[in-house]
């Protein structure tokens, strides 16, 4: 059996760090607060379920909260108040198929204009047929579907990141 | 090896003791059956103390438990290696990946995947448990996909 590659979610990530543009990253649900020290631009948007918890941590971070990450208010307050360069975001926990997945990410996509999008796909909670389909066939299904161009990059076995370079 | 299993970790997010139902199917399956000569293959850590009889080599019966990332094809080994007359697989179906497109399979995951399992093991009877909805049975984290498999 093949094990994971990167298994730790800070390696994986840690791989976005020099693909940001300058100017401020807002990373959603997504553990940012973690690379306060490589990056000082970096402002997490946690899930409030989770700040109980995130306040016990010893971190420089600076973390805001949200009910959920994803939603048209948050992205919205995002692009507003915050005005991001980038946007760092991972998808997957929501268990959804190939349209699905594309719908969603092009309304989040469209909330978050003139901003770098970085879309973590997990596919291991990702439902599409395995026996069918390869990750990059689903992977390259999805761009066809999204409404903007995206460059991949594979982050780990089950992990691939899509990003756009608006700012470079 | 994890130093918990999967099971017991996912036990500690409830305070009431229970079994999950995925698990207490495994145990009901082999109920009369534990002190038959039994392998255990995969992640099967949490069930070494249920089997009184465990062996390496010519098992009546097989538990093989399927939770890491895993392609069709070392799947599919491993589901060939496998001569038993009482089998369960468990697989977590979020876990199984192919290398190559296979456009000529049912395009139902769930239906293709038990067609991959009945390929194998022609002659045989399947029992096939599958969870329809994803998200809330922890199913991205368990084999909650099974088959048991029995000869007459």
């Amino acid at each position: 059996m093949k094990k994971r590659k990167g298994k730790n979610t800070k390696n994986k990530q840690s791989n976005i760090l020099k693909l940001l543009p300058k100017g401020t990253s807002i990373w959603l649900n997504n553990f940012g607060y973690a690379f306060i020290d490589e990056n000082p631009n970096i402002i997490s948007f946690e899930n409030k379920k989770n700040k109980k918890f995130l306040e016990k941590i010893n971190h420089n971070g600076k973390i805001l909260y949200s009910e959920d990450t994803l939603s048209k208010t948050t992205l919205q307050y995002i692009t507003k108040y915050q005005k991001p360069t980038s946007v760092v975001l991972r998808y997957g926990h929501q268990y959804t198929n190939l349209k699905t997945t594309a719908k969603k990410l092009n309304d989040i996509i469209k909330c978050l204009p003139k901003t770098n999008i970085f879309i973590i796909l997990e596919f291991e909670h990702i439902y599409y047929n395995r026996i069918r389909y390869t990750q990059k066939h689903f992977t390259n299904s999805l761009l066809k579907l999204l409404s903007q161009p995206f460059k991949c990059k594979e982050l780990s076995f089950f992990d691939t990141l899509l990003y756009d370079d608006i700012y470079k | 090896m994890p130093d918990i299993s999967w099971i017991s970790r996912q036990k500690t997010f409830f305070k009431e003791p229970h079994e999950f139902k995925q698990i207490q199917r495994i145990k009901d399956f082999f109920n009369t059956t534990k002190n038959a000569p039994t392998m255990l293959l995969g992640d099967t850590s949490y069930f070494d103390a249920y089997f009184n009889n465990k062996v390496t080599t010519a098992p009546e019966q097989v538990l093989f438990v399927c939770n890491t990332a895993t392609s069709l094809n070392e799947f599919k080994k491993q589901l060939q290696s496998i001569k038993a007359t009482r089998i369960c697989i468990a697989v977590n179906k979020f876990r199984l990946y192919s290398t190559q497109n296979s456009n000529t399979v049912n395009s139902n995951y769930d239906i293709s995947l038990s067609d991959f399992v009945q390929d194998i093991f022609k002659d045989s009877r399947i029992d096939y448990f599958y969870e329809k909805d994803l998200g809330d049975k922890f199913n991205f984290a368990s084999p909650t996909t099974q088959f048991y498999i029995t000869h007459d």
